[in-house]
């Protein structure tokens, strides 16, 4: 019997890189159900390797990955999309050559035999993300910036996710889109997705439950609560 | 111009065969960027296999093939070309992995050859009567030009292929594998199997190769070893060129197009009695050179 959990994601003294380059040296985070973890940190830091670890991108070299409580590491990407863990890639990456309808229709691959529960969930999408509508028989590669990033969280959502991880998604956006999209992020949360943020973007601690700020590989700290929004605190974690 | 309506109506015979071959070599640039030129193998190979159907397996004999049973020679063949284009990618592309163009474009080429090889062992180097499925032809309406049924019957096996693929790629597994061809790791981590969509890519070209080297056999009555390659392949190309490489119209309209040209090209030297040595290849050529000189991107091709 595996060991009951309430948390939802956790990564467990996680180890990876790239071929002779290590990049996480002992990596832990713990996310519940429900929440939005934000992970910062500076370019290098090791976030973007870890959650892709998490979704089966990269292999790991050591430690662990579980999912509700079940130890998952090793798990294939198709597989871990099966089971929930879907994320939306760094720059975006929406099928530029396809409409925003078969954009989303890409994303619900893995739920193609339940067309009842896509068709409702692409209805919800369009709900959620109302300026895709507007946009549905558009190719994607014409879509600005903002409405890229979010076709590429209702592609993701088209999966059916338990936990969303969205790297980057403020990269290269206007500070009004982010808003609007660390917005989206917490609704999701609220209706029960849990969410991951990986972002270089302090503002995204704003909608955040928890926040880890990510160095040289490992968690060198985990804000919760009143720490969140403690502008004196993340400044000397970014200074060191 | 009873001349010239002949060109078009061949040419659009030769061009519908040139429109399937490329079909192919069009899929599967698009899904996996390599220029396959054993597409014609992946041709002649399923026509051998639909022969060897219709004269019970008479590998070398003079036994007339029975036109009663093309029907599901055909489907054999077919099955024998998806089967093989799958077998390509797996056995010698997918191992190759992350090569240059010219690698992967020489390896196909190697493997056009060993077939040929094969078929030259197995079935000799010489000509097997091949049939059509509708024998004669019909005066075209107003003109003394006579028009093969085999014609319509290729030009109908195109459109049905057209509609067969439209379908597909409005289904789940032809939008999965549009998505592939665009961002495999994007697709990738929507749960698609990249490698299945690859896979099914190369196998679709082998069906369609395998329904042009059964009707352009038929448009010779004849099968010699190689043939598909020696006869269609370098128009199809052109055309795939001319037609934009990963547009699945485009390998069309341009087969089309080399058809009509390569036949006006017969028609030019023989109406003017030219000295010209293989008008046809030679036409076939200049377009080629002449697409990569002033549109490389061809006409519905976006630049890459």
């Amino acid at each position: 019997m595996p060991e009951q959990t309430k948390e939802m994601v956790e990564l467990v003294d996680l180890r990876a890189g790239y071929g002779a380059l290590p990049v996480l040296h002992g990596f832990s985070i713990a996310v519940a159900p429900g929440e939005v973890a934000v992970l910062l940190g500076l370019n290098g830091a090791g976030k973007s390797t870890a959650v892709k670890v998490l979704c089966g991108a990269v292999a790991a070299t050591g430690g662990s990955v579980r999912y509700r409580g079940e130890e998952i590491t090793g798990c294939s990407t198709a597989g871990c999309v099966q089971k929930g863990i879907v994320m939306v890639p760094e720059g975006r990456r929406v099928f530029g050559g396809l409409s925003v309808e078969r954009n989303l229709q890409v994303g619900s691959w893995t739920q193609r035999g339940n067309r009842g529960w896509v068709e409702a969930q692409r209805a919800h999408v369009y709900e959620v993300l109302p300026r895709l509508a507007e946009r549905r028989d558009q190719l994607a590669g014409t879509l600005s910036g903002g409405e890229q990033q979010m076709l590429a969280i209702g592609r993701g959502l088209m999966a059916n996710p338990s936990v969303l991880v969205i790297d980057e998604a403020s990269l290269g956006l206007a500070p009004v889109i982010v808003r609007e999209i660390l917005k989206i992020a917490r609704n999701l949360a609220e209706e029960g997705t849990t969410v991951i943020l990986v972002e270089q973007n302090v503002g995204a601690l704003e909608v955040a439950d928890v926040g880890f700020f990510v160095d040289q590989g490992v968690v060198t700290a985990t804000l919760r609560g009143k720490e969140l929004a403690d502008g004196e605190l993340i400044r000397s974690l970014y200074l060191g | 111009m009873e001349t010239w309506i002949e060109v078009v109506v061949f040419g659009l015979q030769r061009g519908a065969i040139f429109g399937l071959v490329g079909l192919g070599l069009a899929l599967v640039y698009k899904a996996t960027r390599i220029l396959n030129f054993a597409q014609g193998e992946l041709g002649t190979v399923p026509a051998f296999a639909a022969l060897m159907v219709m004269t019970g397996f008479e590998t070398v004999g003079d036994e007339v093939a029975d036109r009663g049973l093309l029907l599901p020679a055909t489907v054999v063949a077919v099955l024998v070309g998806a089967l093989l284009g799958v077998l390509l990618y797996v056995v010698v592309i997918r191992p190759l992995g992350k090569v240059s163009p010219v690698t992967s474009l020489v390896a196909t080429a190697g493997v056009a050859l060993l077939l040929t090889t094969i078929e030259i062992n197995v079935f000799e180097a010489r000509a097997r009567r091949f049939p059509r499925p509708v024998n004669g032809g019909f005066d075209l309406p107003g003109t003394d030009v006579i028009v093969d049924w085999h014609t319509v019957v290729i030009l109908a096996a195109l459109a049905g292929v057209a509609l067969a693929l439209a379908a597909f790629f409005r289904s789940a597994p032809g939008v999965a594998l549009l998505a592939t061809a665009e961002d495999p790791f994007a697709a990738e981590l929507q749960g698609v199997p990249v490698e299945r969509m690859r896979a099914l890519a190369w196998g679709a070209a082998g069906a369609l190769g395998a329904l042009a080297g059964v009707l352009g056999a038929g448009v010779f009555e004849s099968l010699t070893p190689g043939l598909v390659t020696s006869t269609f392949m370098i128009p199809a190309f052109t055309g795939v060129v001319l037609g934009g490489i990963t547009s699945m119209v485009g390998a069309v309209v341009g087969g089309f197009a080399l058809g009509i040209v390569s036949q006006a090209a017969i028609q030019i030297v023989t109406t003017y009695e030219l000295d010209v040595p293989g008008p046809p290849q030679l036409a076939v050529l200049v377009v080629l050179l002449a697409v990569l000189l002033m549109r490389p991107q061809g006409l519905l091709g976006r630049s890459a």
